[in-house]
């Protein structure tokens, strides 16, 4: 009876020209002697290289905070794709949030707050990519990926909004703005002690349609809170039916979104000709230096208005440590 | 159109279109050998039992009019994707030991595409997976030895969590 150790080599060759070098080398080593040996045939190295070697190589890249990140590494071959995948997987990406618990911060390292290159010319388009219960959602974020959004791993975070370009009328933000927002809670299925770029992106996702210019983003006891303020979170008024309906948070489903994101045509359309200039988003984030980031006021915001429809939206976070 | 014989290694003996079995290089060159008439002769197929050979003729009729395949066999279109056609997908769901068959009948018969689809099959029941679970989904018996086991752990011991 023909099975796969005992088909004929070329034919075994065959199957393994389907499949990418790392998983010859990572997966097929390990099952026989003989797959083993014609694994060594067909797939003698990685792109040149074994992967411990790759490894190595990356771990002097600096990932995920050099400009040579995550998913530019995942698109440059199938290899290298389940290669990252398979280090995220295992937590052997060093800055990756996956590796951390929540670190308790120093009170200058309070104040180096700044815009994560995650959330650099991150942009939300209206109406268009339609995701998470049809809110206007995620188009565009050239450095996004799925690591900590914050520059250290901590549980909290303050979003801070920047509106560039929109077409609400500025009665109609001023009533927005006026409204309270009711909290949002999500129960997260696992790694619940760091907020994730997703919970930032479900954050933003949540929050947008209300023009807020601030948003707290906490993770606790297994669930996200979204909050206006910050608020102890005894003080959140949670309706706890509502938790558990929608969990947010495992590692594989948040690659699945953001692969959705950065697989998706409109993104990388958008990616390449509509980033904000950098300058502005540094510009910004000098003026919020001057925020106070133990109490809760308001950042200042900064409008401008132009022809556009779609909705340029710059993120910038403060961090904070666990209690 | 003229129709041609093929004979089993189990001595069935089955009639094709010279066009459908003409997918298969082997015969396509057997025929241009005896010079394209061998109506009233079989052709033996020595190494595929009559089951696997009506699966071959099976696909061979449905993807008759497909253009020849590309004459650059290394082409980067064909290697390294899975993607199999909706069809070609059904008609590889058999068990494991007739998709071995196929693969190895495609292989004698030299039906590149049919090499192809069912290489590609086994490539995505191979994707994700660990060798042990790969062991466990084709029925591998684990033959390393205690030596070539640590051998392997160390080559992937960077990985290790």
């Amino acid at each position: 009876m023909a099975n796969l150790s005992t088909l004929p080599a070329e034919v075994l060759l065959e199957i393994l020209s389907h499949l990418d070098a790392f998983t010859c080398i990572f997966v097929l080593r390990g099952v026989s002697r003989r797959i083993r040996e014609v694994s060594k045939t067909a797939c003698p190295t990685m792109h040149g290289l074994p992967p411990h070697l790759w490894y190595r190589v990356i771990s002097y890249l600096k990932l995920p905070y050099s400009n040579t990140n995550v998913p530019t590494m995942r698109k440059l071959s199938r290899s290298f794709h389940n290669f990252m995948a398979t280090l995220i997987a295992r937590n052997k990406l060093p800055e990756s949030f996956y590796s951390h618990q929540p670190v308790r911060l120093t009170e200058q390292r309070r104040l180096s707050f700044g815009c994560h290159p995650f959330l650099k010319g991150m942009q939300f388009k209206d109406g268009e990519w339609i995701r998470l219960g049809g809110r206007r959602s995620i188009q565009d974020a050239g450095s996004m990926l799925f690591e900590a959004c914050s520059m250290v791993p901590v549980d909290t975070v303050r979003l801070g909004f920047w509106y560039g370009t929109f077409s609400a009328s500025p009665e109609a933000l001023r009533e927005h703005r006026l409204r309270r927002i009711k909290p949002i809670v999500y129960a997260k299925r696992e790694k619940p002690n760091i907020v994730t770029n997703l919970d930032v992106l479900v954050a933003a996702d949540e929050f947008l349609h209300h023009w807020v210019e601030v948003l707290c983003v906490r993770v606790r006891d297994g669930k996200l809170y979204i909050t206006q303020e910050m608020p102890g979170l005894d003080e959140v008024d949670v309706d706890l039916d509502e938790v558990d309906k929608v969990s947010v948070g495992s590692a594989r489903r948040e690659l699945e979104y953001i692969d959705d994101v950065l697989h998706s045509d409109k993104f990388l359309r958008g990616a390449a000709k509509s980033k904000l200039p950098q300058k502005i988003v540094e510009a910004k984030l000098d003026i919020d230096h001057t925020l106070n980031v133990t109490n809760a006021s308001l950042p200042r915001a900064k409008w401008a208005y132009n022809y556009k429809v779609s909705l340029q939206v710059i993120v910038w976070c403060d961090l904070f440590s666990k209690n | 159109m003229s129709t041609i014989k093929l004979l089993s290694s189990d001595n069935a003996e089955l009639a094709v279109d010279k066009e459908v079995a003409e997918r298969s290089i082997l015969i396509k060159n057997m025929l241009e050998d005896v010079g394209g008439d061998m109506s009233d002769q079989a052709i033996p197929i020595p190494n595929v039992n009559e089951a696997v050979l009506r699966k071959v003729i099976e696909w061979c009729e449905h993807h008759k009019s497909d253009p020849p395949p590309p004459a650059d066999e290394d082409s980067d279109s064909r290697k390294k994707s899975t993607d199999i056609e909706e069809w070609d997908q059904k008609f590889m769901q058999v068990d494991q030991e007739m998709l071995f068959e196929i693969i190895l009948a495609a292989n004698y018969l030299d039906i590149k595409p049919l090499l192809d689809v069912g290489c590609k099959t086994v490539a995505n029941m191979i994707k994700g997976k660990s060798p042990e679970e790969i062991r466990k989904t084709f029925n591998i018996q684990n033959d390393f030895t205690p030596e070539e086991e640590d051998q392997i752990r160390r080559e992937n011991e960077w990985a290790e969590e």
